[in-house]
């Protein structure tokens, strides 16, 4: 392929609503997006090849459009987003980026209905919270992998940095009608306030939200616009 | 006064798999043996500047948990000279330096292969001691110890079905709990980034047996004999299995219980905790430990599918480990 083709990669947090968003505007993910995708979010340094990941690549564009969006490039906390953007900018130079942004706490409560196979109650989400926040003596560090994923922060100066400033977008979705999306997302404002609002119909269920919960997850997503 | 930086050849990474005997080796080996200047559990260590250790502390946790946008090097460098200022044991040129922490081969916030780099940077081409264990056995500890903690639900079928289905929730598979148990590329990494000779790998069962064997690879790397290796971990039970989450709870009951009263009797509010984990298994503590671990619900074996499953999973890479290090790890209960 041409790596000056212009191509468009989605990153959200996963399990967020961004990320239906992203899901929406991508189409229905081909198996060779899917391979391509796996072969660069899925693997660590240890495991990772450039050369299969080129093939890959090679494969996805010739047979899919030139949207890529994978949910595990963004499972922050799961594989480096530094790293991941590296890969990504290696394999697609000429590629621009889109980081889908949600309030971090909802994402948690998705996650959390997600995982609990319905909405939690309050107290329940805390508890789950707690468990992730609470230090481990013996290691000396909290399990906040859930956590770290639903914040769209590194994702975001990741790309900044790789790509840089002029190639990405941050599209935030408290606000769709007003929020400026860029044209070559390829999607005006009123089509995005549309299908944020279809994805938070479609987004399943969610816990909820107590004030312990958004007390407990401060130290994360303290100084995000709207936490 | 500032430490001069360290020869390579001073120094030895244990980097063991989580549930591969790493405690024992920690507790019982390292923190043990003279002429060891050991870095590593537990941090809260006698006769170490409590600064020395909290700068170690602070630089194991900054080297797996801090992704490639969050690191500093630079920083990470001044940890290390700190926690080696005052060291007993740093100005004498025969002593080795030992770093050992489970933490770094897991699949977790940083990427493995830039954690074997950053330890590259930090200590040169030093030499690298890996320790594995077979995989179905350390999973089923590894699910123990998660499951007392609530971080997981499932029971460990459940649990690792879900690791090994072909795309989880995020997308990936979910099998980032299961593949910090490839050993064969994790050694492989290790011999690219820090040379073929300069690693050395220990299997946990050797422990069991063969411990010759394994004492005689660990003290080719350490500044001691066989004998003395064979010892330590001989006169200790290797037995180091995870609480239950009756045990966990009442061993964080009993640690808040501790910091309480030391609070209202010092009357300082930031009184920290100095109870190692050890303690936590000893004395009155022990008794009730002891006590609980017959009513914590002990976990059910693994299915036969399960088993199948996993020895699917990592059977490839075993034989790369295998061949990579001439262990025989088929005859050792590994799949091959």
């Amino acid at each position: 392929m041409s790596d000056r083709e212009p191509v468009t990669i989605l990153l959200a947090p996963p399990g967020s609503r961004a990320e239906a968003v992203a899901c929406e505007l991508a189409g229905e993910m081909t198996d060779a997006a899917r391979a391509l995708g796996d072969e660069v979010a899925n693997r660590d340094g240890i495991g990772f090849s450039f050369e299969r990941a080129r093939t890959l690549r090679d494969a996805w564009h010739a047979t899919s459009p030139p949207v890529l969006w994978h949910p595990g490039f963004a499972a922050s906390s799961r594989t480096d987003p530094l790293v991941i953007a590296r890969r990504l900018r290696r394999l697609l130079p000429g590629a621009r980026v889109a980081v889908l942004m949600d309030d971090p706490v909802e994402t948690i409560a998705r996650v959390h209905a997600l995982e609990l196979g319905r909405a939690g109650r309050g107290p329940e989400l805390e508890r789950w919270v707690r468990a992730r926040t609470r230090v481990d003596h013996y290691h000396g560090r909290a399990p906040d992998w859930a956590l770290r994923d639903a914040d769209p922060r590194p994702l975001a100066e990741a790309s900044a940095r790789l790509f840089g400033a002029e190639r990405l977008a941050l599209v935030r979705l408290e606000d769709p009608g007003r929020t400026p999306v860029p044209d070559w997302l390829g999607i005006g404002g009123p089509r995005f306030a549309e299908i944020v609002a279809r994805s938070a119909r479609s987004g399943g269920a969610k816990s909820h939200v107590s004030e312990g919960v958004r007390r407990a997850l401060e130290p994360y997503y303290a100084g995000l616009p709207g936490f | 006064m500032a430490v001069p930086p360290l020869d390579p050849d001073r120094v030895v990474l244990h980097v063991g798999v989580p549930k591969s005997a790493t405690t024992t080796l920690q507790f019982n080996l390292f923190a043990d043996l003279e002429r060891v200047v050991y870095l590593g559990k537990p941090y809260d260590r006698p006769g170490v500047p409590y600064e020395s250790n909290a700068a170690i502390a602070e630089l194991v946790g900054a080297l797996w948990t801090r992704t490639e946008l969050e690191f500093d090097r630079a920083h990470a460098a001044e940890l290390l000279e700190r926690g080696l200022r005052d060291r007993p044991g740093i100005d004498d040129p025969r002593s080795t330096v030992v770093l050992s922490e489970e933490a770094l081969t897991w699949a977790g916030a940083a990427d493995r292969l830039e954690i074997a780099r950053r330890l590259r940077r930090l200590f040169g081409r030093c030499r690298v001691l890996i320790t594995i264990r077979e995989q179905r056995a350390a999973l089923r500890s590894c699910h123990r110890w998660m499951h007392a903690r609530r971080l997981i639900n499932e029971p460990h079928d459940a649990w690792i079905a879900r690791c090994l289905a072909s795309a989880g929730r995020s997308g990936c598979p979910d099998d980032f709990a299961v593949r910090h148990y490839r050993f064969g590329a994790l050694i492989e990494a290790y011999a690219r980034t820090f040379g073929d000779d300069r690693v050395s790998v220990v299997a946990t069962e050797q422990l069991r047996t063969d411990p010759a064997s394994a004492a005689s690879t660990i003290a080719s790397v350490l500044p001691c004999d066989q004998q003395a290796v064979l010892e330590r971990l001989e006169s200790r039970s290797p037995r180091n299995a995870s609480p239950g989450r009756l045990g966990t709870a009442y061993q964080r009951a009993a640690r808040r219980g501790r910091a309480l009263r030391a609070r209202l009797l010092t009357r300082d509010p930031d009184w920290t905790d100095p109870l190692a984990l050890a303690e936590l298994n000893h004395g009155v503590h022990g008794v009730a430990m002891r006590a609980l671990r017959v009513v914590d619900r002990p976990p059910r074996p693994a299915s036969r599918e399960t088993d199948a499953a996993l020895a699917a999973y990592y059977r490839d890479d075993n034989r790369l480990a295998a061949e990579r290090t001439g262990l025989p790890l088929g005859g050792m209960g590994y799949a091959v």
